[in-house]
């Protein structure tokens, strides 16, 4: 094979390796996507005291809470808090309450998006269950929180929205 | 026809004596021994393809379970496709590559003859893998070809199977790009400049760089399923903060510019039979060379149109709608150009006429109703519908294999030496055009009135259109048959074939003997 050929296929041999990095650069790539403009219905975080800061303007807006378990998951989980209204910009808090009904102690994870999607990014959580894994115990219950505001951003046409949390089964991702 | 010289100069003025059997087949290094064997390779893979499709068939003539249970249907579904895209297609059209490229450029072979080697044998074994997936317990992947997560991690061993499988086929595809793009950028004879090349050379040069660019993004993805199932990691399944609308994402963007990988090559063969029996050249040869070029580049922002209904916001959904509609510009300008290279042109209808014909027919009626797909509002009502199917089949039968059939026969002559016989190449392309609407129109209207795909059963409402779907499957799948019995008749004789075959075809394939010797171009041609 002469230098010149060599040269090419090294090339292309090069852009086949760099093309599969792509492949897994596309998931930071999609989660910063996501985290930027909302997509998917993902919220924001913010400290509860610039969040305490925030000017609160007389608009309500319908929040409802919504729980699901993933089918390998035998937890009870539902909100306490079916929905609230909520005025822009001032901080409340919604519980969650939790059962584990095996005889395993089990960790779980909960997802969650809001609905419609474009409120996720204006949906801001200073603090919720979802941001580590929960371990329950056998039998164990509990109630968790979610404190959250929404900021004043939320575009004018929405009137409610949805929080949903999905539970699912984190064990075999434990030690990580 | 020509009269012209038909002397069969066969001199394999060579030191080496000519290799047979074993050394000759499995240790070849000889593009066009590799291009036989690609394309008998793709021949039983379109045979065995279509073996599954006439189950699901079968299966879709009444409404209600007849022959098989749901589970196995979703098997059939997800094999029939993974065998007909990369077992038929693209290992088809890696075989015209591997004949005529060379004959094409005026090179003596492929720039790397024993990769050419290793990329053919790896498939074989590859499509072995996918096929014994059948006989594991839980039968073959049924997640349909796109193998989604979340599905796709739950399922059983065939999973892991296909995925093996889809690796073996993406390496041999990047090594067959590889060698294609080296061979057409290094080994042109003299004076034959890029914008001198021919279509097919064109085409598949831009097919390449595809292939390059999304083959190892999905051999990523499906990397990710791997260690996904077994080895902890999280990229799609949520319980451990994975996406499973991310699986779509990198699967799509490998998936749209695939599917121009499997038809630009097609635009390339038509663009050489239509000049020659319209007996013009080519209209607007540059215009062919961007369109060709401005489809690759768009394909690649077009992908998320596969996902309107997953979810994305509205300007999501208006971006991806109308860079998809885009693509119909530079589609527009080949088919315009190939109407206009028959316009006024002394037209003869031998039978890879009458395929290119049915191509740019049929094709164009698949890309309407891609149009309507692209509509973001209208998908919602047609998504996952048999109105999709009957789209994809418009543009991948009666697009890509069509134009296979079509080069086929333009070019058997050349590769064995023999004329088929006219007459029934003919009787094949009526009863294949024929069949294949037959087949595939009335879907239109199911999946227009709501029928949904990949389902064993269906509301008893359907069931005529089915009827007349299936019964056109049976006759599309036997006559091809014909079209194996009219290759081993030209293969074993018939009228001798002159070198140039047609009438003052353009190309250098057409200056060599016919059958084209075993060694041709050893010295580099001269261009007029």
């Amino acid at each position: 094979m002469d230098d010149k050929k060599g040269n090419i296929v090294i090339k292309l041999v090069v852009v086949t390796v760099i093309m599969f990095g792509f492949g897994y650069a596309l998931v930071p790539l999609y989660e910063a996507f996501c985290r930027v403009t909302g997509f998917g219905g993902k919220t924001d975080i913010i400290e509860e005291a610039v969040a305490n800061q925030a000017k609160v303007i007389d608009r309500d807006v319908a929040v409802t809470f919504t729980s699901h378990t993933h089918s390998s998951l035998p937890w009870d989980f539902r909100p306490v808090t079916k929905g609230a209204d909520v005025k822009v910009g001032e901080v409340q808090e919604a519980v969650f309450y939790v059962k584990n009904h095996s005889s395993q102690p089990i960790t779980g994870m909960a997802t969650f998006n809001v609905t419609p999607p474009r409120a996720g990014f204006h949906f801001k959580k200073t603090e919720c269950f979802c941001f580590s894994k929960q371990v329950l115990q056998p039998g164990e219950e509990k109630e968790m929180a979610v404190r959250y505001m929404l900021d004043e951003q939320l575009p004018d046409d929405v009137h409610e929205l949805t929080l949903s949390y999905t539970f699912f089964d984190n064990s075999k991702y434990a030690g990580q | 026809m020509s009269n012209a010289n038909t002397a069969h100069d066969h001199h394999d003025d060579h030191d080496h004596p000519m290799p047979t059997g074993f050394k000759r087949w499995f240790m070849s290094t000889n593009h066009k021994d590799i291009g036989t064997l690609y394309l008998i390779f793709s021949l039983s893979m379109l045979m065995l393809g279509g073996a599954f499709a006439l189950v699901i068939r079968a299966e879709l003539f009444q409404p209600g379970l007849q022959f098989i249970d749901p589970h196995f249907f979703n098997q059939m579904t997800t094999v029939h496709a993974l065998v007909m895209v990369f077992g038929a297609v693209m290992p088809g059209f890696v075989g015209f590559a591997n004949w005529m490229l060379p004959l094409m450029v005026g090179a003596p072979d492929m720039a790397l003859p024993r990769m050419n080697n290793w990329s053919f044998w790896i498939l074989p074994f590859a499509f072995l893998i996918l096929i014994l997936s059948f006989f594991v317990p839980g039968g073959a992947p049924a997640s349909g070809w796109t193998l989604y997560a979340p599905l796709t991690i739950q399922g059983g061993m065939s999973v892991d199977m296909a995925i093996v499988a889809i690796h073996m086929m993406g390496i041999s595809s990047i090594m067959g790009a590889i060698n294609v793009i080296v061979t057409v950028l290094n080994m042109r004879a003299p004076g034959m400049t890029l914008m001198k090349m021919p279509m097919f050379v064109w085409t598949w040069l831009i097919t390449a760089f595809l292939l390059i660019a999304v083959m190892p993004v999905f051999a990523g993805a499906v990397t990710m399923l791997l260690t996904d199932r077994h080895f902890g990691t999280a990229f799609f399944n949520p319980a451990g903060g994975g996406d499973p609308v991310l699986y779509q994402h990198i699967f799509w963007f490998f998936g749209h510019p695939e599917v121009y990988i499997m038809i630009l090559p097609a635009f390339g063969i038509i663009s050489h039979i239509i000049p020659t029996f319209a007996r013009k050249p080519l209209f607007g040869y540059s215009s062919m060379v961007f369109a060709t070029a401005a489809i690759a580049f768009l394909s690649f922002i077009v992908w998320a149109h596969h996902m309107f209904t997953v979810g994305m916001p509205l300007q999501g959904e208006l971006f991806f709608m109308y860079a998809t509609m885009l693509i119909s510009v530079p589609t527009g300008v080949k088919v315009f150009n190939w109407v206009t290279t028959m316009w006024r042109g002394s037209m003869t209808f031998e039978t890879p006429m009458l395929f290119s014909i049915g191509v740019v027919f049929l094709f164009t009626l698949g890309g309407l109703s891609g149009l309507m797909l692209a509509i973001t509002p209208a998908d919602f009502q047609y998504h996952d519908t048999y109105f999709v199917v009957a789209h994809f089949h418009y543009v991948l039968f009666s697009g890509a294999v069509m134009a296979m059939m079509g080069g086929a026969y333009f070019w058997l002559p050349k590769w064995t030496g023999h004329m088929y016989n006219e007459k029934l190449g003919k009787i094949h392309f009526w009863l294949t055009a024929i069949s294949f609407n037959v087949t595939f129109f009335p879907q239109h209207f199911l999946g227009l009135a709501g029928m949904p795909r990949r389902y064993a059963d269906y509301n008893p409402i359907f069931t005529e259109f089915n009827q007349w779907s299936s019964i056109g499957a049976f006759c599309l799948g036997l006559s091809q048959l014909l079209f194996i019995y009219i290759i081993v008749a030209t293969v074993r004789g018939g009228k001798k074939a002159t070198a140039q075959v047609w009438d003052e075809p353009e190309g250098l394939e057409w200056t060599v003997p016919s059958p084209a010797p075993f060694h041709t171009f050893d010295t580099p041609p001269t261009l007029k």
